[in-house]
């Protein structure tokens, strides 16, 4: 009897074994469904740091409160703040916030390079006049200087200038432009000024709320154990602008100016050979060119497994000094490395030859 | 035909292939480990029907070998097939009805905890409190209509979900979006160069963007995805936005309604909440060597009316509304933080379960075989084993 009650028939094998698939499966799909919920304010994490207010920087060191009228640019290589005013007759007005590790040259070396930009002399460290000002509680210095030079519609170039040593890098707060219009925005660049607070260097990802394990970049997979190029760097040289994407920032300065140099990778071809010349172009204002140009622009290199290209382009920065760009691109297993100097043109061209050098001397993961 | 299934289903030569090829998966599964890191091989060999294999550079993919869940299954339908077929109930088989109804549960609470389970965890700074963990690794895009005083309105899409061009368009959601460019995985650019594109017209994305990068396995480290995704409203678009792990929240203004649009770690929300009192990291007198973790929470839940604190610490979880609070970690950056893992398993009673029960058939058999042993010795039968034995000693006797 007992037996006959536990001998199964086929039918009874398939309900039963479809009946635990199912009970098992079926709540197991909902695992990964657009959740739709409700959540009282004030529930969750009181102490949660906020969102950055809009118009807050980027940059976790320092934070502002961008004053009203003023136009957001995207940041780029050197300004970590980067802003535009501009007057309905064309006028314009730019404002920057720049670091430099260390104390970036001395004051008189600084004032005389602003000086240059309005194509005034130089002075002397006795004829030096600046403002006494704190930015972020950070003692600080402005300059204020105006060109005697008219451009042909009769209006001068004015540049406001403060400079701050925090921790060790040196803020450079600049509005240059036309005098009268920098004469406007005086009380915004001040209000601009007094809005400046320094945090820490730590990540603004909001990971770091977290102690779940970092978020990580792997290196491309055919880069095996040694992942970290690895290079000689002039001794001139200083450690450059950190930056995530960078895997290498320096950064040179003379009494000529200054120059940044970057070495990035990235997936691909990143739009290819003329998309990036025609990049590079616009960072030193000249005007794009075409496919059949690009011979001309294009130079080898010998690097250290293989042909690299070279660009070597002089342009103007916005502020119309005139600027040079030597860019180097590498494929190599999938990716392309980006070897740029940029900066004043008689600085990068002093430094061509040790750039040149330095990206000759780089061995690039199993390169 | 279907004899025949039902027969192939119930051989005892099936369970031993499968035992076989169960005993070759877990060792690549656990050699696959080197290159593909813990996750990625579970995903591969275990939680997978069948282990794929692709020539490198190929977009194609062949099964090659079967995979955790079809090892599994077959062996669960084998086993009860087999018992259901030529199970005979009796008390001398008792045992063995209770040792097959463990394994079995053991194998149905394991996958049930594979599908059901989920760990989170809970990072609480001094003082913090919360009501919701984070997954440690899944992601999801939220939209958060803050309009309403009282409370606010999410909509969470997991990224398991995203890829290019998804369009996702929910009721509940008054936008349409459209996902423009999915990163599994990323890197952060705060100041951006120009070799970095900017990817969004609005936002965040503006200002700083993410380059993609190869997704990781390991268990030290996790993906930071990121995403471009173009919002529409009424058909307008409201311009392209990039959401990022690395980036904060971002406000977009729909008509009269705020959201708030984030990618964040998946969040799990709680009808309570635990603020951290006290985070005690003792190390050995003299060393740096850890001695114990404690956590000092508090849990507050206004539908229970409960306001107590609770110690937790090493081996001494938290069990509370169906989750389990491990002491897990510490935060390098802020020794006053700290890390409690939060497991949600429905299945968490299985394995003891099935142990008892194989324990007590084991237990079962054994006390039945040696019940009928005694009785056997005191009638004075003695056993065939040892009557066998004395044979021979008694012929040299002679």
């Amino acid at each position: 009897m007992t037996s006959r009650f536990f001998t199964l028939t086929r039918h009874r094998f398939w309900r039963l074994a479809s009946l635990l698939a199912l009970a098992v499966v079926s709540p197991a799909c909902h695992k990964n469904d657009v959740q739709f919920y409700r959540v009282a304010k004030g529930d969750a994490d009181t102490t949660e740091p906020q969102a950055p207010a809009p118009g807050d920087s980027t940059d976790p060191r320092i934070h502002w409160v961008v004053p009203t009228g003023w136009k957001t640019l995207p940041p780029n290589t050197m300004r970590v703040g980067n802003f535009l005013v501009a007057s309905d007759d064309g006028r314009k007005v730019e404002i920057s916030v720049i670091p430099f590790p260390g104390p970036a040259g001395t004051e008189l070396d600084n004032v005389n390079r602003w000086r240059r930009q309005i194509n005034l002399s130089p002075i002397t460290d006795a004829e030096i006049k600046s403002e006494e000002l704190t930015i972020g509680g950070n003692a600080a210095k402005l300059y204020d200087m105006t060109g005697t030079e008219a451009d042909p519609s009769g209006h001068k170039t004015r540049v406001l200038a403060a400079s701050a040593l925090v921790n060790d890098t040196s803020w450079f707060f600049k509005m240059s432009g036309d005098e009268n219009l920098v004469a406007a925005q005086r009380a915004a660049f001040d209000q601009f000024l007094k809005s400046v607070s320094f945090g820490s260097a730590a990540p603004v990802a909001p990971i770091t709320r977290s102690a779940a394990p970092t978020p990580q970049t792997a290196q491309p997979a055919d880069q095996g154990n040694a992942v970290e190029p690895q290079w000689d760097v002039p001794k001139d040289w200083k450690p450059g602008n950190p930056s995530d994407a960078r895997k290498g920032s320096f950064a040179f300065a003379d009494n000529s100016g200054a120059a940044d140099i970057s070495v990035t990778v990235f997936p691909g071809d990143v739009g290819g050979t003329l998309a990036n010349v025609n990049r590079w172009r616009s960072q030193i204002s000249l005007q794009p060119v075409e496919e059949g140009q690009l011979a001309g622009l294009l130079a080898p290199l010998d690097v250290a497994g293989g042909k690299a290209m070279l660009v070597d382009m002089t342009g103007h920065s916005p502020d119309t000094k005139k600027s040079r760009i030597i860019a180097v691109s590498l494929p190599r297993g999938g990716n392309t490395w980006f070897f740029k100097m940029i900066g004043d043109d008689t600085t990068v061209a002093g430094q061509k030859t040790a750039f040149l050098k330095f990206v000759q001397s780089t061995r690039l993961p199993n390169g | 035909m279907v004899n025949r299934v039902v027969k192939f289903f119930c051989s005892l030569r099936l369970t031993v292939v499968l035992l076989t090829l169960s005993m070759f998966l877990v060792f690549f599964g656990t050699m696959a480990q080197v290159d593909l890191g813990l996750y990625q091989a579970q995903a591969k060999y275990f939680r997978s029907f069948f282990v794929d294999w692709s020539p490198r550079g190929a977009d194609w993919k062949l099964p090659v070998y079967p995979g955790g869940y079809l090892l599994g299954g077959l062996l669960l339908i084998n086993l009860i097939a087999a018992h259901i077929k030529r199970f005979k109930l009796s008390w001398s088989k008792a045992g063995i009805f209770l040792i097959h109804a463990g394994i079995i549960m053991l194998l149905l609470g394991q996958l049930s905890t594979d599908l059901l389970s989920i760990e989170s965890r809970l990072h609480l700074t001094q003082n913090q409190t919360l009501n919701y963990s984070e997954a440690d690794r899944e992601d999801e895009i939220a939209f958060i209509n803050t309009s309403n005083p009282g409370y606010d309105e999410v909509l969470a899409i997991p990224c398991s979900r995203l890829k290019n061009d998804l369009e996702i368009n929910d009721p509940r959601l008054p936008l349409s979006v459209s996902v423009k460019k999915y990163f599994p995985n990323s890197a952060r650019v705060i100041t951006p160069g120009p070799d970095a594109p900017v990817l969004a017209t609005q936002g965040i994305g503006t200002r700083a963007t993410v380059a993609p990068a190869q997704t990781v396995t390991d268990t030290d480290h996790r993906n930071a995805p990121s995403a471009v995704v173009e919002l529409k409203s009424s058909g307008t678009s409201l311009g392209t936005w990039l959401v990022s792990d690395w980036y904060k929240d971002q406000e977009v203004q729909v008509g009269t309604n705020t959201f708030r649009l984030a990618m964040r770690p998946i969040r799990y929300y709680k009808p309570y909440s635990i603020q951290l009192l006290k985070f005690s990291f003792d190390k050995y007198l003299g060393t740096d060597t850890p001695k114990n973790y404690s956590s000092k929470v508090r849990i507050v839940n206004p539908t229970t009316k409960e306001d107590r604190e609770v110690l937790i610490y090493m081996n001494n979880p938290l069990r509370y509304a169906g989750e389990t609070f491990y002491q897990a970690s510490t935060d390098e950056n802020d020794p006053s933080a700290t890390v409690l893992q939060v497991v949600r398993n429905p299945g968490w009673l299985t394995p003891y379960l099935a142990c008892l029960l194989v324990g007590g058939g084991m237990l079962w058999q054994f006390l039945h075989h040696l019940v009928r042993f005694i009785r056997k010795s005191k009638l004075g039968v003695q056993p065939a084993v040892a009557t066998a034995a004395a044979a021979p000693a008694r012929k040299r006797n002679r």
